[in-house]
């Protein structure tokens, strides 16, 4: 058996299975831990403005990173996540039918997807006839339109391999020369386990080191199997913050602004 | 191991809660709060992610599977000898608690929070500094006049009180609306704010009372040094005394940490909704200028700013009602360049930094007559402290300056004695007031 079946099918069970229970575990530490007091006198605020707290809640470490973390900002926030991680995840054309397969719903998405590469980018632009497929969606055919000559799987990729590496290489002097105390070994780990998805993922594509079949579906089921690997640690590790810290962090600060009357 | 420490780690973590679980788990080290702590400037090591870190070593120690198994390996460890606690203690006394990483935060983490986590530890084996451990004891004291040097300065305060209306000061009365509470902090601090309040209440002619001793030093002090117990006694203490007198709102004119602890910690501390407003006497006075009850005469007097103290303003959500005030006043108002409100800059020194440092022990020993021991380990802790607190307050001072502002209005006695400190260290031709002071001599009642 070879690693892309192992990755698709033997892998596949453990590893909801692995990431369910972890979710359960460090969601029922915070059931548990809730602790219901009594509450101080809210300031009166309207609704419109707990609207804009609410949303600058979620703006404004992006704004605060803008103004004095700019290096971060590009690396972190817009390389790595708005441009590079986000967009690929959940949008680019193979995801969405991958999503799509283990839960239908999500076809609805199609429209949006993102093309995997430059060459079918071009494509959109330049092919005089909309194409011809046996699918329910032409892949090319999504609604970016010209847009797609940058938002396409290649150049996101890239942007995310630039923005993941950058702060992989970020985080030696501040681990090893200023010796910064939350720099963690962990975060090696995940930026480098982050790393090889993204790799294997657009060498699969480019069907890269070579065509044939074989290195093709060894590096295809790397992909998957390290995909994997991110989705069975994520409740274990500081990926937990996509799924659930953010929002948790962000709403509980909305409600405290609210209380505060800031 | 250092006597002691598990215990009090167990007790600290005891009381987890699953926001702090929340401040625990979910830094992902990215630094975007760095820049905007205070104290970063002493060394990339004090980042507020980095000072938190010391008490996530514990909590995962402690709290979490991979940690009990794999140790240090996953950052999981308990201070172990000396050296550890040096450390620990300097983490835990670079922060102000001013929120300004809860704020600017990508997950909302309130690493400050951690830090009093830190202090809470350090208190139950004995590392609280010297002079915040004194403090602490005047303020468990039957009597926060402890001798006969602090009442005299008391009473001298409100004799000169007294002097100003003209008349007997309405001690310890029944039935006031309002109850003003002073601290003794403010005595040490900024006595004429204590009598600038008070003739300011007389002369609006509201009906109000006060304590004829302060109920506290800067209450609770058990939030600043770390020790739950005694700011539930500090507590119980102020609410049974305006249950006594019968108020319905206290009024605070030191907008540092007893205005935030009372007005938004108080009831999840004691579990129970307080029976009486509290109010900064900021918000007082906009309220009696907006209904009308008083106007400001204008008086043109250089360039005038508002610096929001981080406990008022971030932690409180005061921050218009002082610019109503002002603005009523001057024309030549200017806001501090550097951010307002819910991101100003803080002045350095609160949460008991300021009276920690070497100068801080002195003032505290000249007003109370009284020596300070400093612990052994102290000789090592204060000095580069000293540094680190003058690098703090000079980034407070040079905002001020790049506006060129003549006159810094604030409304905590802390912020006022950090900021007139940078002032005189660092040259700078500005002089920080409190706005009752301020507004005092411009005040003409309807
Ligand atoms: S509360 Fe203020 S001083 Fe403390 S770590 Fe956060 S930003 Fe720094
Ligand atoms: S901004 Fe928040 S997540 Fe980032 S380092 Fe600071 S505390 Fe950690």
């Amino acid at each position: 058996m070879g690693l892309y079946e192992f990755a698709v099918y033997d892998m596949f069970v453990p590893t909801v299975a692995i990431f369910a229970f972890g979710m359960v575990y460090r969601l029922s530490r915070y059931v548990f831990l809730y602790k219901r007091a009594a509450q101080p006198m809210w300031r009166k605020t309207s609704v419109p403005h707990k609207i804009y707290l609410l949303i600058d809640a979620f703006v404004h470490a992006i704004v605060a990173a803008i103004k004095r973390s700019k290096v971060t900002f590009v690396s972190g926030i817009f390389l790595l996540h708005f441009f590079g991680v986000i967009p690929i995840l959940f949008l680019l054309s193979h995801h969405i039918v991958w999503w799509s397969y283990y839960f239908p719903p999500y076809s609805i998405l199609s429209p949006l997807a993102i093309p995997t590469s430059a060459t079918s980018s071009a494509l959109t632009l330049t092919a005089p006839f909309a194409p011809v497929t046996g699918m329910s969606h032409g892949f090319v055919n999504t609604i970016w339109g010209p847009l797609t000559v940058v938002l396409n799987g290649d150049v996101l990729a890239i942007l995310a391999i630039i923005g993941t590496t950058f702060k992989l290489l970020e985080k030696i002097p501040e681990k090893f020369k200023e010796k910064l105390a939350r720099v963690r070994l962990g975060d090696f780990v995940a930026l480098l386990l982050l790393l090889a998805i993204l790799i294997s993922g657009y060498m699969a594509t480019h069907h890269l080191p070579s065509g044939d079949i074989e290195t093709y579906k060894f590096m295809l089921g790397l992909h998957i199997l390290t995909a994997e690997i991110l989705v069975l640690l994520l409740p274990f590790t500081k990926f937990f913050h996509f799924v659930f810290s953010f929002w948790y962090g962000k709403l509980h600060e909305a409600y405290d602004l609210w209380r505060r009357g800031l | 191991m250092i006597e002691g420490i598990e215990k009090a780690i167990d007790t600290v973590l005891s009381d987890l809660d699953s926001v702090t679980l929340h401040f625990l788990e979910s830094c992902v080290s990215c630094g975007i709060c760095a820049p905007f702590c205070p104290y970063t400037i002493a060394g990339p090591i004090y980042e507020p992610a980095d000072k938190a870190e010391e008490m996530r070593y514990i909590y995962r120690k402690k709290m979490t599977i991979a940690g009990k198994v794999l140790g240090p390996l996953v950052g999981a460890k308990y201070p172990k000898d000396e050296k550890d606690l040096d450390r620990m203690i300097n983490m835990a006394y670079r922060c102000v608690n001013c929120r300004y990483c809860y704020q600017t935060c990508a997950f909302g983490i309130y690493s400050g929070k951690l830090v009093i986590m830190l202090r809470r530890i350090l208190d139950k084996v004995g590392r609280t500094p010297s002079t915040l451990k004194y403090l602490q004891s005047i303020e468990l004291s039957d009597s926060v006049l402890i001798n006969d040097k602090v009442r005299e300065k008391w009473d001298g305060i409100l004799k000169e009180a007294k002097e100003a209306i003209g008349k007997d000061l309405p001690l310890d009365k029944q039935g006031a609306e309002i109850v003003y509470l002073p601290w003794l902090v403010e005595a040490l601090l900024t006595p004429e704010v204590i009598v600038s309040t008070i003739k300011i209440l007389d002369m609006v002619g509201e009906n109000w009372t006060m304590p004829s001793e302060p109920l506290g030093f800067e209450p609770p002090m058990g939030v600043i040094v770390g020790d739950r117990e005694s700011e539930r006694k500090v507590f119980r203490r102020i609410n049974s005394y305006i249950a006594k007198v019968g108020g319905k709102k206290a009024l605070i004119s030191h907008g540092g940490t007893p205005y935030m602890e009372m007005r938004f910690e108080m009831p999840f501390v004691m579990n129970e909704k307080p029976s009486y407003d509290v109010i900064h006497v900021t918000e007082y006075l906009s309220d009696l200028y907006e209904k009308g009850k008083i106007r400001i005469r204008r008086e043109e007097n250089g360039k005038v700013t508002w610096h929001d103290p981080c406990k008022l303003a971030r932690g409180s959500g005061v921050v218009e009602q002082p610019r109503i005030l002002i603005k009523a006043s001057t024309s030549n108002y200017e806001d501090l360049p550097r951010g307002t409100g819910m991101y100003s800059h803080c002045c350095g020194g609160g949460t008991g930094i300021a009276l920690i440092t070497c100068d801080g022990r002195k003032l505290v020993e000249e007003f109370t007559g009284e020596k300070i021991k400093p612990a052994e380990w102290e000789e090592r802790f204060c000095p580069p402290l000293e540094e680190d607190y003058k690098k703090a307050i000079k980034q407070k001072v040079d905002e001020i300056s790049e506006i060129n502002a003549n006159i810094v209005v604030t409304g905590c006695s802390t912020c006022i004695y950090n900021i007139n400190k940078g002032a005189t260290l660092y040259d700078r031709d500005f002089q920080a007031v409190h706005i009752v002071q301020y507004l005092l001599d411009k005040i003409e009642v309807t």
